[in-house]
């Protein structure tokens, strides 16, 4: 209801818009800031959402505004054909750039975006044949409706509306499952990876969305003078919606139409200031960056969360209700985890030397080992994250050798980490729900309109996890962020993440690191509980009293070989392992060898 | 024929190793760079214009675009970098930040030299000057950029390898924690990194213009070459943005012979090319480095 | 020499040391043993500057540390190897050597000389002065870190874990090193995992587990007490 308000003020202001100052240049700026606002809508899912970079994405809005003018112009078609285009070809433009740009980040990255750019920017000025070069496309026809052509006020309302449009849908698509899973991709790639995302998949989506958002701009553009040339698609152009986006705020749903605005009565404005006018973009940019890296809308926001924000709660006690967590399949007996063989080097050294492990349905085992003795390197192994020089994993009797992480994830190898990958853009809630995104069927398009299928999901998920959040007491923090939250929370919701993914192996990389006493209690009860579901579970841990009281079966790593497997008893006494963590001549492991 | 482009792609290969440097540099001590490099370039080509058209002689006008780059440098690093290089900016705002300093730069270059193109009185005896070599004509001014590229990049070696500061760098450049426990004042290490990446862009500023116009849009297209130079010769090696760099210039030079239509077109498409199939660079691997991919 | 008080020293927002206190008498060698993630590292890292201190104090001779910047701490005389062998692979040993002088670099002479001090003490790199760093063996890049450490003159040296990653012989041999430095009248506080070896050298030790002084006294009585299995595998 609430909705549907806000979209009648905003049709209410965009059809009185254009008269408050009836003039034709008044106008002609008014489109200009809505088919803008267009293209930065697009942007602002690739950078601020998806957490990718573009420097060059006036490459985008150049191949959307030539693909419809030439089309239109020089083939006759219909606009009805050449704005889906439009779409289509800077969205498979976003693809072809996407394939190899997600493979790579950072810095070499926006390289690669500034000279997609660039070369767009060449092309159109130098292959006259097809683009006209500096002297354009002349002759696009403009909309027309019934045969009257649609310009100024009418030309600029249906690209207000289109922008709405556009607006609102994305609106549904990231406050829905779709837009937490991208949000997701950006905080941690890793994490996402562990539950089960491909991660990938989700990048290149982020690409041909944004892309083709600005090749629908790029249309508009095309159809508001009659004319383009290249002048209008120059790394000048990137930088525009950059700042714009920046100014507005990166990562906020108004962001686009804010900076947009912003800047572009900024520049109006600063006309007036004759030479320094070419300063704003520079000195904007700067400035929000150091003072205000939310941009805007960003600020306002945050403002608006702190004025309303209640002082967090003290930490609950677990409550006595048994947890509710279904492993992916019923408790066998047999093998969950079977390692063989499993070697890594890294340069000369040697990391993991031949270990041999076999971790048992249903029960707790504990891999221990001194500084560098390469458990961590382990637990990438039997994830995915790295790939053995020799050896095999399977889980349940499945190989897993060569698949990516998020596919061993789907299998049900689920872990967590030691430094927490937690993220840090989403609540409490939405961080665990994301576990329970593997599993979802839905399409783009079903997110975006609401459809039946996209809809179910999110109740799914939604009830997953408010029964996880119950159970390991969380539910009075379920909206806050991680950065508000106790670190021993923080630990809770990595492992809500992992639960809600369903996993029939667990591996949990030192779970009560930098706990005290009771929290690291309530984990133990906790994995307890996890166990006696049907889950296993492999840890790596240097707590040795919570090691011993929670395992069955205790291996011992050190040089990255296996020097004791047993029960935590046998292991405690074993001069050998004695000997790993304390040196030869320590007069316990003497007293022990000879006790023994 | 052969030989000319080949000189011609030498001395304009010559500025993008230059220019590359700079990046090397600050990349390898701070993991970060300058992307407004190319704007520092045109601002030091217009300071030598102004004062070379002041009768200023070379040298000291040489020296002057020193000082006036290594103070904008510092400058630099200490508005655009360290403010953002604390834990609550994402991790490539430095890359936004020095765009935008790039750009106001660019616009008081337009403020204070206008925004057309210039041309740099004839230094070496003019870029029209011929000399004959082995029966072959050559330009002086692009021998003597070659010359002096060269000397640059040698002076520059010898300071990173052979010198105290400049074995603190890579001492800095491999754990900055290390560094400091030896008493190295990290700080003062990452502006000093900067100071010179300026220097040497400035430099190329006053290389540049005997060879090209000099207008305040220039900036980007070098800094995209100097990226270009680095990648191929791997972000890693100065040896290997060296020969990286030549072999960008005389790419360039060679595809405008073929076709001059596409102009810039084949080194960006490169850069393109080389990322995918090689997001490490040509010859990433021989020295430790940070890899820019990450 | 140093007095540590009640210290609280935090990694974001994980709390790795808690009312930590430790004391280091001059000509001492002290060990602080325990298990990884007990906060060991840290305790050294909070001392030499690189991590910042929540509460408590740090004095060195009544002088407090725990504000100044490493380059500070390290202008007083205290010395930091810090763990893993980080030497500079792509540099020489003697340039190693060199930067570690760093702080007294504008007196040539005196670098020269604190130089060939450590050259008659560790031969083995003598031999190897212009061999790059990162082409020596674990040993012997670890006898060239604490070299690094020494050729800054220092009063007080901090070691973390030198044993770490080394075979018997090799940790035997640095272990000797380090008795014999502190016969000339060093100061060393010696962080270490593998406890049999640190109290086999030191007078006092302290035990950290979880972040907080578990067991400390003398060295002698550590070396055969049972509790100290416990402080590292429980039960």
């Amino acid at each position: 209801m609430v909705r549907l308000v806000r979209v009648a003020v905003a049709v209410a202001v965009i059809a009185v818009l254009p008269y408050v100052f009836p003039t034709a240049y008044f106008t002609h700026l008014l489109t200009t800031i809505a088919y803008s606002t267009i293209v930065v809508l697009g942007l602002n899912v690739l950078i601020g959402f998806s957490g990718q970079i573009s420097l060059g994405h006036a490459g985008f809005y150049g191949v959307g505004a030539y693909t419809t003018a030439l089309l239109s112009a020089q083939h006759g078609w219909s606009l009805w054909l050449t704005f889906p285009a439009a779409i289509v070809v800077a969205a498979a433009a976003g693809f072809v750039l996407a394939l190899p740009a997600i493979r790579t980040k950072g810095l070499y990255l926006a390289v690669m975006t500034i000279a997609f750019g660039f070369v767009v920017e060449i092309l159109s000025q130098r292959w006259v044949e097809l683009t006209g070069g500096t002297m354009g496309v002349y002759g696009i026809p403009a909309l027309s409706w019934l045969g009257t052509p649609v310009g100024g006020v009418g030309y600029f309302y249906v690209v207000a509306v289109v922008a709405l449009a556009l607006q609102l849908l994305l609106n549904t698509l990231v406050g829905s499952l779709w837009g937490r899973t991208l949000t997701a991709v950006k905080d941690s790639e890793q994490a996402a990876e562990a539950v089960g995302i491909d991660v990938l998949r989700w990048k290149v989506l982020a690409f041909v969305v944004s892309a083709g958002c600005a090749g629908l701009g790029g249309a508009f553009f095309a159809h508001q003078n009659g004319y383009i040339n290249s002048d209008a698609f120059t790394f000048s152009t990137s930088l525009f919606l950059l700042v714009a986006l920046i100014v507005g705020g990166l990562g906020n749903r108004y962001g686009p139409v804010v900076g947009v605005t912003v800047l572009t009565l900024l520049n109006q404005l600063s006309a007036q200031l004759y030479e320094y006018r070419f300063y704003t973009l520079g000195v904007l940019l700067l400035g929000v960056l150091i003072f205000m890296p939310f941009g805007i809308a960003g600020g306002v926001t945050a403002l608006a969360r702190r004025l309303g924000r209640r002082p967090a709660p003290g930490s609950g006690s677990p409550p006595a209700a048994p947890a509710v967590v279904t492993a992916a399949g019923a408790a066998r007996d047999g093998i969950a985890l079977s390692v063989r063989g499993l070697m890594k080097h890294f340069g000369g050294v040697v990391a993991v030397d031949g270990v041999d492990v076999e971790v048992a349905m249903g029960t707790i085992h504990a891999l221990i080992g001194p500084n560098g003795a390469g458990k961590t390197t382990f637990i990438n192994l039997v994830s995915g994250r790295l790939v053995p020089d020799r050896g095999h994993v399977a889980c349940a009797g499945i190989a897993l050798d060569g698949t990516r992480p998020f596919r061993r994830a789907r299998r049900g190898v689920i872990r967590t980490f030691q430094n927490l990958q937690l993220f840090s853009d989403l609540t409490v809630a939405e961080n665990v729900s994301v576990g329970a995104h593997r599993h979802v069927r839905a399409t783009t398009l079903e997110f975006a309109f609401g459809l039946p299928r996209a809809r179910r999901a999110e109740a799914e998920a939604r009830r997953r996890t408010a029964a996880l959040l119950a159970a390991l007491g969380l539910a009075g923090i379920a909206d806050r962020r991680p950065d508000e939250i106790a670190y021993g929370h923080r630990k809770l919701v990595e492992l809500g993440r992992a639960l809600a993914a369903e996993p029939a192996v667990l591996l949990l990389d030192e779970p009560v690191a930098g706990l005290n006493a009771t929290e690291a209690d309530r984990i133990r009860e906790l994995l307890a509980r996890i166990r006696a579901q049907g889950v296993t579970i492999l840890l790596i841990e240097h707590n040795m009293d919570f090691v011993m009281k929670i395992s069955e079966r205790v291996t011992v790593l050190n040089f990255g070989q296996k020097i004791a497997d047993g029960t935590p008893e046998t292991v405690q006494r074993d001069p050998v392992v004695l000997e790993a963590y304390l040196g030869r001549r320590h007069g316990a492991t003497a007293a022990v060898t000879t006790r023994a | 024929m052969i030989v000319q482009v080949l000189v011609s792609g030498i001395a304009v290969g010559g500025i993008y190793v230059l220019v590359a440097q700079g990046f090397y540099i600050t990349w390898r001590t701070s993991v970060t760079l300058n992307f407004g490099q190319g704007d520092f370039l045109m601002f030091g080509a217009f300071v030598a214009l102004s004062f070379l058209r002041a009768g200023v002689p070379v040298v000291l006008t040489a020296a002057l675009v020193v000082v006036c780059l290594a103070v904008l440098g510092a400058v630099l690093e200490r508005v655009a970098i360290r403010p953002v290089m604390t834990a609550g900016h994402a991790a490539l705002t430095w890359a936004f930040t020095t765009l935008g300093v790039g750009v106001i730069i660019q616009n008081a270059a337009i403020s204070i030299w206008g925004n057309s193109s210039q041309n740099f009185p004839p230094l070496f005896g003019g870029k029209l000057e011929l000399l004959r070599i082995g029966g072959v004509g050559v330009y002086a001014a692009e021998l003597a950029i070659i010359v002096l590229s060269t000397v640059i990049m040698l002076v520059y070696l010898w300071v990173l390898r052979r010198t105290l500061f400049g074995k603190a760098l890579a001492a800095v450049a491999f754990s900055s924690d290390t560094a400091a426990l030896f008493g190295i004042n990290v700080r003062r290490m990452h502006m000093l990194a900067y100071v010179i990446a300026s220097v040497l862009a400035g430099i190329c500023g006053l290389l540049v213009g005997p060879i090209s116009v000099v207008h305040p849009f220039i900036g980007l297209n070098f800094a995209l070459k100097g990226m270009a130079a680095a990648i191929l010769g791997g972000f890693a090696s100065p040896l290997g943005i060296w020969v990286g760099g030549l072999l960008l210039g005389v790419i360039e030079l060679t595809s405008n012979l073929v076709s001059s239509q596409f102009g810039d077109l084949y080194p960006f498409l490169v850069i393109v090319l080389v990322l995918i199939f090689r997001p490490s660079g040509l010859f990433a691997g021989r020295e430790a480095g940070v890899d820019p991919a990450r | 020499m140093l007095e540590i008080t009640d210290l609280d020293v935090a990694y974001g927002p994980l709390t790795i040391l808690r009312g930590v206190s430790l004391v280091v008498a001059r000509g001492e060698i002290v060990a602080v043993i325990g298990s990884n993630g007990a906060g060991k590292s840290t305790l050294l890292r909070a001392i030499s500057g690189l991590t910042r201190v929540l509460r408590g104090s740090i004095a060195l001779e009544g002088r407090r540390l725990e504000r100044l910047r490493p380059e500070a701490v390290a202008a007083l005389g205290v010395a930091h190897v810090p763990q893993g062998r980080q030497v500079i692979p792509d540099l020489s040993v003697e340039d190693n050597l060199r930067l570690g002088a760093w702080r007294l670099r504008s007196d040539g002479a005196r670098v020269a000389r604190l130089l060939a001090r450590e050259y008659a003490r560790f031969p083995r790199l003598a031999e190897r002065r212009t061999q790059l760093a990162g082409s020596l063996s674990g040993g012997e890049q670890q006898m060239l870190v604490i070299a690094r450490g020494l050729v800054m003159d220092p009063g007080f040296i901090m070691m973390d874990e030198p044993s770490l990653g080394l075979a018997p012989i090799a940790v035997d041999e640095i272990m000797e090193t380090i008795r014999r430095l502190n016969e000339e009248g060093l100061t060393v506080l010696l962080v270490e995992q593998a406890a049999a070896y640190a109290l086999a050298i030191a007078d006092r030790g302290y035990v950290l587990k979880n972040g907080e002084v578990f067991l400390s006294g003398p060295a002698a009585q550590l070396r055969d007490d049972e509790r100290v299995v416990h402080g590292y595998l429980g039960g």
